[in-house]
């Protein structure tokens, strides 16, 4: 209730109330302190968005000794840099896409296909899990899995004279890379789809048969157009999840693919390169693609979800 | 011939068996509904004709055409689902549109088309809505005009006006028609309410358990229910106990008075019976000569509008009378004595089977 509301429903009961202004204070104090509720996503967003973002900001533009300068995000377009931004973004956007068109073909089987039902609640569960699956562990288990020694590598020599590694493979390249990444892109997709589908009615599709539409068109003018809002929203979640990954591209290639993140961690931590300002610029840069991502994202959410209430 | 013809058509989901050699003849232009509740495979006859479902045995035919192993997109039938199945992501406009374009009509040729069947509609002023912008009764209108615009050969409607609330219930189901009647489109119509049923249709198939209790027009079924399932589904019934007073002649003793029933009665004198009657054949007063006659005490007078339901009491059992309502003879108030009367022909013995449905019928009308 509104603190006028309060008021007027409180106005006829003063009367018989002591005090002349009885209904006053209390709904002053409901009002002036209705703010409270809001001070933990205040505090939540000062300390965790707003503090860390302005000290990489301020820390962009300072030297070693504080001082204002430009050096640092100049540096950013030193070609070696660039490089890896690029790489970042080559290995965020395919792992996204990867991810996304293999999640969605089985979140689909989950949903939509005649996947028993045991095995479509495991698939539940174990998405949960394995989208959670990432840094050393999974840089691990892809080291003994895929690598040079790894199980399946020596299995397939082994077993069928298959040279994995003569066969251009690698897995500590940007192709082994990715392959690990999508490892938990796949279980996020399907996390994040999953409700998407469930809401398709089967009536649509039904309707669309019976108007003499086929499957394909169909999904062309009905089901890809209804969930293209909700393939955005993934895509640029799993772009961002692929995008600020640091533990799993440093564990499995020890810092062989320059990703942005590894190179921050080298100015923050190393002992070589160790320029921590550079290392702010770099993070600057990284949440100004971020923010532009974002943006995009909305604009075309806007495009594609005008029928959305 | 028939237009639409069902022969022997079953349908099982594993050992579950919903339909049951079923067949029917709907006529070019008929409008035919399936009454039944719920779970009696009305739907799942529906959709096999529509091709969703494929029956286990038996053909259906439309228009002299076999239609197993057509898909559903190749039947050229319209199709109306319950729960408004537009599509989100387009306009009135569009979805009306929909079926013509697939159809690979030319842009004027769909604007036209999609024109006159909003006009159809009445929802002109609507046309660049989306679907969440209407109100059920609107978007239901759209789903018609939708699956009319392609021209289909014969429509069906499963319970298109369920989700909707009575009074826009009662206005579309005579927009239906009338559109219907003016298109003379061949129409099967799915509901579970047997006032829409009656109301709308050229004819009623009653079904229970996967058949085809009876068919008729709503005349027939309404008044010479062929079993006495269809005779409780359909209407309230008075459902009374009664001895045998003499079969060849008809007569039982209900509370102390003898009355005649419709014919003779395969019972022995003395056995009990179940007796069926409608609460509309009932009057107030001793009636015509020859009429049957009951005393009771009113328990209860109950306004429906146009209709007044007087609820009598007589020896320990209960009787609903249907009167129309007279501004100037108010019904005799609660707890006085009247005499009913009805004539023999609306008494009929021997409905002992459908015992628990008319029951449960009456106790949804006490609630
Ligand atoms: N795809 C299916 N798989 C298994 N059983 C089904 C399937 N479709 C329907 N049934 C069963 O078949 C029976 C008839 O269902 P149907 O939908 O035809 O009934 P209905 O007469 O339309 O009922 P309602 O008035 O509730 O819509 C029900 O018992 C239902 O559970
Ligand atoms: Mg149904």
């Amino acid at each position: 209730m509104t603190a006028l509301a309060e008021r007027e429903a409180a106005g006829p009961a003063r009367e018989s109330e002591p005090g002349p202004r009885a209904g006053h204070p209390r709904a002053d104090v409901k009002r002036s302190l209705s703010w409270l509720g809001l001070v933990p996503f205040f505090l939540f967003a000062f300390a965790f968005m707003l503090l860390p973002a302005s000290s990489i900001l301020v820390g962009s533009f300072q030297d070693a000794e504080g001082a204002f300068t430009l050096a640092n995000l100049a540096n950013l377009f030193r070609p070696s840099i660039l490089n890896s931004y690029i790489v970042t973004i080559k290995v965020s956007a395919t792992t996204a896409l990867l991810g996304g068109l293999l999640g969605f073909l089985i979140a689909y089987a989950i949903t939509l296909g005649g996947l028993p039902k045991p095995l479509k609640s495991f698939m539940s569960t174990f998405s949960g899990v394995a989208s959670n699956f990432a840094g050393v562990p999974l840089a691990f288990a892809f080291i003994a899995t895929l690598g040079r020694m790894g199980v399946l590598t020596v299995f397939l020599r082994t077993a069928f004279g298959i040279e994995l590694y003569d066969a251009g493979f690698n897995l500590y390249s940007f192709w082994g890379l990715s392959l690990t990444y999508t490892y938990f892109q796949i279980p996020l997709m399907i996390l994040i789809i999953e409700p998407a589908l469930e809401g398709m009615k089967r009536e649509w599709r039904e309707a669309a048969e019976n108007l003499g539409a086929t499957s394909l068109q169909y999904w062309l003018k009905v089901g890809l157009p209804v969930l293209m809002p909700a393939f955005l929203a993934a895509f640029i979640l799993l772009f961002g999840n692929a995008f600020g990954a640091y533990a799993t591209a440093y564990a499995l290639t020890g810092g062989l693919i320059n990703l942005v993140t590894i190179l921050i961690g080298a100015q923050v931590k190393g002992n070589v390169l160790h320029d921590p300002n550079l290392g702010y610029a770099l993070a600057l840069g990284m949440i100004i693609i971020m923010t532009a991502c974002i943006l995009a994202y909305s604009w075309l959410q806007k495009l594609s979800s005008r029928w959305v209430k | 011939m028939a237009f639409i013809e069902l022969r022997d058509i079953e349908k099982s989901f594993g050992k579950n068996q919903v339909v049951k050699r079923l067949s029917l003849d709907v006529g070019k232009g008929e409008f035919v509904s399936f009454l039944g509740g719920s779970g009696c495979g009305k739907t799942t006859t529906l959709r096999m004709i529509a091709g969703f479902e494929t029956p286990s045995a038996g053909s259906v035919k439309v228009d002299g055409r076999d239609m197993s192993g057509i898909a559903p997109n190749k039947r050229n039938l319209g199709m109306v689902f319950q729960n408004y199945a537009l599509f989100p992501n387009m306009t009135v406009r569009r979805n009306i549109g929909f079926g013509l374009r697939i159809a690979g009509a030319k842009g004027a040729e769909v604007e036209s088309r999609v024109d006159e069947m909003l006009g159809l509609i009445h929802m002109e002023e609507f046309a660049h809505r989306y679907p969440h912008q209407l109100s059920g009764g609107q978007q239901q209108r759209v789903a018609l005009a939708r699956a009319i615009a392609v021209r289909p050969s014969a429509l069906l409607l499963d319970e298109p006006l369920s989700a909707l609330d009575a009074k826009i219930r009662v206005k579309l189901r005579d927009d239906i028609r009338a559109i219907q009647q003016r298109l003379g489109i061949t129409t099967i119509y799915v509901t579970h309410d047997q006032e829409e049923a009656l109301s709308i249709s050229d004819r009623v198939a009653v079904m229970r358990e996967g058949r085809i209790e009876q068919i008729g027009s709503p005349f027939e079924v309404y008044n010479r229910p062929a079993t006495p399932y269809v005779a409780s589904f359909i209407g309230t019934l008075n459902l009374l106990s009664g001895a045998v007073a003499d079969p060849s002649k008809g007569t039982l003793l209900v509370a102390g008075r003898e009355l005649r029933s419709s014919g003779p009665i395969e019972a022995p004198a003395g056995a009990e019976v179940k007796l069926s009657l409608r609460p509309e054949s009932l009057s107030i007063g001793a009636g015509q000569a020859g009429h049957n006659r009951i005393e009771g005490r009113i328990e209860s007078v109950k306004f429906l509008g146009s209709v007044v339901r007087v609820v009598v009491e007589t020896g320990g059992q209960r009787v609903f009378m249907d009167t129309f309502n007279d501004p100037s003879a108010p019904p005799p108030p609660v707890g006085s004595s009247v005499e009913l009367s009805f004539p023999p022909e609306a008494l009929k013995a021997g409905a002992a089977e459908a015992a628990s449905e008319p029951e449960r019928a009456a106790a949804a009308e006490e609630g």
